[in-house]
């Protein structure tokens, strides 16, 4: 299945803004909403959002009046299309239950990124972040059993498992470890260009999300823990960020940003099972078309360079695809649970020397008290156990099963070391 | 030829000019540039007018004349040469130069700070001046240049870039401004022509020479496989880069065929060996491995900086970003190579220092 918006008419853009009343779109059911059309509307609201960033950065950025009144016209356009979005969500769907909707789609949305990256070094990372996110979905959960008494699997069905991945007292790493090496975009798999544009604006939206909702709660644990895992969040724009090629010009970014929301809401549009819901996303498919020809044209105008020469020429050749991840998300967690980030790279833990930055940091942040190991404690002791939701079998690190028989005396090699260490 | 975007030197601080011809401002239609510039002094004018304060009325004074020159100076050397040259009238430009000349000689009288009655005098003087000179630039000139062949944004990043580079020199104490010090203002924005001819033989050279670095890079890394013993970790580094090294060498015979041409056996035998001698050399030291360390991160970083530099000349050569996916999966690999040994020189040398502290030959 292919796509080429460089050969599709699109809406012209006079016609596609809407009035209040197609802007404030009626909210999905919350009983009956597939939770990957919840994931779906999330992702695309993160993309939205970007665009919507990037263009407030690019106009403060262009010298020309009438350039800025075209970026202008364009951000309308796509404020309109973020609250069609956004505004699906309901009003009787807690702040916690779309929590849970974030990080369901950042494991199955980055999964789906590694299983499909070209370049070895970008699948390791979206690998790394992976059991990151996965460790949030866990942490909420016991959030959510712990304030709302409420089963997070009802909100998750049995599409994602929801059980330990890196534990998120161990994500917290000193900002120089975050910066991984760039790409090259004049010479970059086109899929990995992709990629890396969805996860940088998907994770971007979770950051900008924790940080404004996560003091809506009166709940002290509730707060902290939004807080701590909002810091995380931090880290992994920075880690997904850097990825990017810097040397880009604003013109190559507009360009893309145009080409890649084309490729997001056309995937989008494939699985949606909700009819109402499609047919926003192939009316907003057929904006982009437009939103890429200006670009396009901009570009040309402007630099005198030829849009086709940075796009690949057959257009997409598959879509994104959000679905089940159980058992690939199994084997990262098999394999990687102990690796850290080192500079650019990713190390086991255990290579780390004992003065390591890390464990400097870990001490500094994870002093006397961590939220999110206490929100699965104070879950355990209110509730006898844990939540926990693992559809495929006993957890497969042994050091992260549930109870110390389960464990067997097995412990990841995080726990043994910062523990050794000192910190935590 | 190939436009392309130059450096305007080492060292040199990032100017507007370089930020607008790397994309990293984007440039402006010089109309739209220079009619806002005329917006904003009319609005400036308007000020002076309403206050009474005379401090304030000399501040405005200060920003209109700062900025009137520095708008002047960019339309005199930059915009209305080109506006002839396009619109083939000398004539609506030799007029504007002159309406500049009387403008700067009010200016000039301003600035030395008359009394308040001539100030205003002065001030309204230059307003009309200023004002008879926009009416004919936007009504007459404009016009003509709208419809001329002027590359309008490429003349815009110019004039913006040296706009600013005269407001900054006015701004600068006297003693570092570029003219005070005799030195040449830049005029021309930084892009070179780049004759694809010349960029296609330098990237085949570039691939001769990467794939006989690759031949040298290989056979280190394969001398070192066969000899390390109590270093397993970068023993298995080492084995996963050899395998690149093969991809690399493919790679760079692919695009070396898609030229029509074939590596240098003379190059590529002469790396050989220089790579076997050095890892002989090294091979009788007691501390073979930590050379071999030095030696690959140079060898690592150099072959990344030969792929950088191949993907520049392949695109001003006008290879198309498929044809130059291949040298990016190879910078990758180099990249990350070069990061692994830098980042575990640290682990390397104490792992070293421990075996020898317990009696054991930690050279490899």
């Amino acid at each position: 299945m292919t796509f080429n918006p460089l050969q599709e008419k699109g809406i012209p853009i006079d016609d596609q803004l809407r009035n209040w009343r197609e802007l404030n779109v009626e909210p999905y059911k919350k009983d009956q909403v597939h939770p990957y059309s919840r994931t779906r509307g999330i992702l695309l609201n993160g993309i939205e959002v970007e665009a919507v960033l990037f263009s407030h950065q690019m106009h403060r950025n262009t010298l020309d009046s009438d350039v800025r009144k075209q970026l202008a016209m364009l951000r309308r356009v796509e404020q309109q299309q973020q609250k069609a979005i956004n505004w699906l969500i309901p009003g009787d769907e807690s702040t916690i239950e779309v929590t849970l909707g974030y990080e369901q789609l950042a494991t199955d949305l980055t999964a789906w990124l590694a299983r499909h990256e070209p370049d070895p070094y970008l699948k390791q990372v979206y690998d790394f972040a992976l059991l990151e996110d996965f460790d949030h979905l866990y942490r909420y959960a016991n959030l959510y059993e712990l304030i709302e008494g409420k089963k997070a699997h009802t909100i998750c069905d049995e599409l994602t498992e929801i059980t330990p991945g890196r534990p998120t007292i161990f994500e917290h790493r000193h900002p120089h470890d975050e910066i991984r090496r760039p790409m090259t975009a004049p010479a970059a798999e086109p899929q990995s260009v992709l990629n890396a544009m969805t996860i940088v604006a998907a994770e971007q939206q979770t950051m900008n999300f924790y940080m404004t909702i996560g003091n809506r709660y009166q709940e002290p644990i509730a707060r902290a823990t939004y807080a701590e895992i909002a810091m995380i969040e931090e880290q992994h724009v920075t880690h997904y960020g850097s990825i990017l090629d810097p040397a880009a010009s604003w013109l190559q970014n507009l360009v893309m940003h145009q080409w890649h929301e084309c490729w997001m809401y056309w995937s989008m549009m494939q699985d949606e099972p909700d009819p109402r819901v499609r047919a926003i996303y192939e009316l907003h498919c057929n904006m982009e078309i437009e939103h890429l020809r200006i670009a396009c044209e901009l570009m040309r105008t402007i630099e005198k360079r030829d849009p086709e020469s940075i796009l690949p020429m057959n257009g997409f050749d598959q879509p994104l695809k959000i679905e089940s991840n159980k058992a690939y998300v199994r084997h990262v967690l098999e394999t990687q649970i102990d690796l850290t980030a080192k500079n650019s790279d990713f190390v086991p833990v255990s290579t780390l020397p004992e003065d390591d930055r890390y464990f400097d940091y870990q001490r500094r942040v994870n002093d006397q008290w961590v939220p999110t190991e206490e929100v699965v404690r104070e879950n355990a002791e209110k509730n006898g156990r844990e939540y926990r939701h693992e559809t495929d079998g006993p957890h497969p690190v042994p050091g992260l099963r549930g109870t110390p028989s389960e464990r067997d005396g097995a412990s990841i090699d995080y726990s043994r070391l910062v523990h050794y260490r000192g910190a935590a | 030829m190939r436009t392309m975007i130059a450096d305007r030197g080492m060292g040199e601080p990032i100017s507007l000019g370089a930020a607008l011809a790397s994309g990293k401002k984007t440039p402006p239609d010089v109309l739209n540039l220079l009619m806002e510039d005329h917006r904003v002094v009319l609005g400036w004018f308007d000020w002076y007018e309403q206050t009474t304060d005379p401090n304030v009325r000399e501040k405005i004074t200060d920003k209109v004349c700062t900025a009137l020159r520095a708008h002047m100076a960019a339309e005199d050397e930059l915009f209305y040469p080109e506006a002839a040259r396009a619109t083939g009238d000398d004539e609506l430009v030799k007029r504007a130069l002159q309406e500049h000349k009387a403008a700067r000689g009010l200016m000039d009288k301003l600035e030395a700070r008359p009394a308040s009655g001539a100030h205003t005098e002065l001030m309204r003087e230059l307003r009309a001046e200023i004002e008879a000179h926009i009416d004919e630039e936007e009504n007459e000139l404009f016009p003509k240049v709208r419809e001329s062949p002027m590359e309008r944004y490429e003349i815009g990043a110019a004039v913006a870039a040296r706009r600013v580079d005269h407001l900054f020199d006015q701004l600068s104490p006297p003693e570092t401004r570029r003219g005070a010090r005799g030195a040449q203002p830049i005029k021309e924005y930084p892009v070179m022509q780049i004759s694809q001819d010349v960029a296609r033989k330098y990237f085949v050279v570039g691939l001769k020479n990467a794939h006989a670095a690759a031949k040298n890079g290989r056979t280190m890394v394969d001398k070192q496989i066969g000899r390390l013993q109590h270093y397993p970790r970068l023993k298995d580094r080492l084995q996963s880069h050899l395998e690149e090294k093969d991809a690399q060498l493919e790679r760079l015979e692919g695009l070396l065929k898609a030229q029509g041409e074939t590596p240098s056996a003379v190059k590529d035998t002469a790396m050989t060996l220089a790579a076997n001698l050095s890892a002989a050399a090294n091979a009788a030291t007691g501390d073979e491995v930590l050379r071999n360390s030095f030696a690959m991160l140079g060898l690592a970083k150099a072959q990344a900086a030969a792929y950088e530099s191949l993907i520049l000349f392949g695109q001003a050569a006008g290879l198309d970003s498929r044809s130059l996916r291949p040298l990016q999966k190879s910078l990758s690999e180099e990249r990350g190579m070069a990061a692994f040994i830098e980042e575990n020189l640290r682990g390397t040398g104490m792992g070293f220092l421990q075996l020898e502290s317990q009696g054991v030959d930690a050279a490899r």
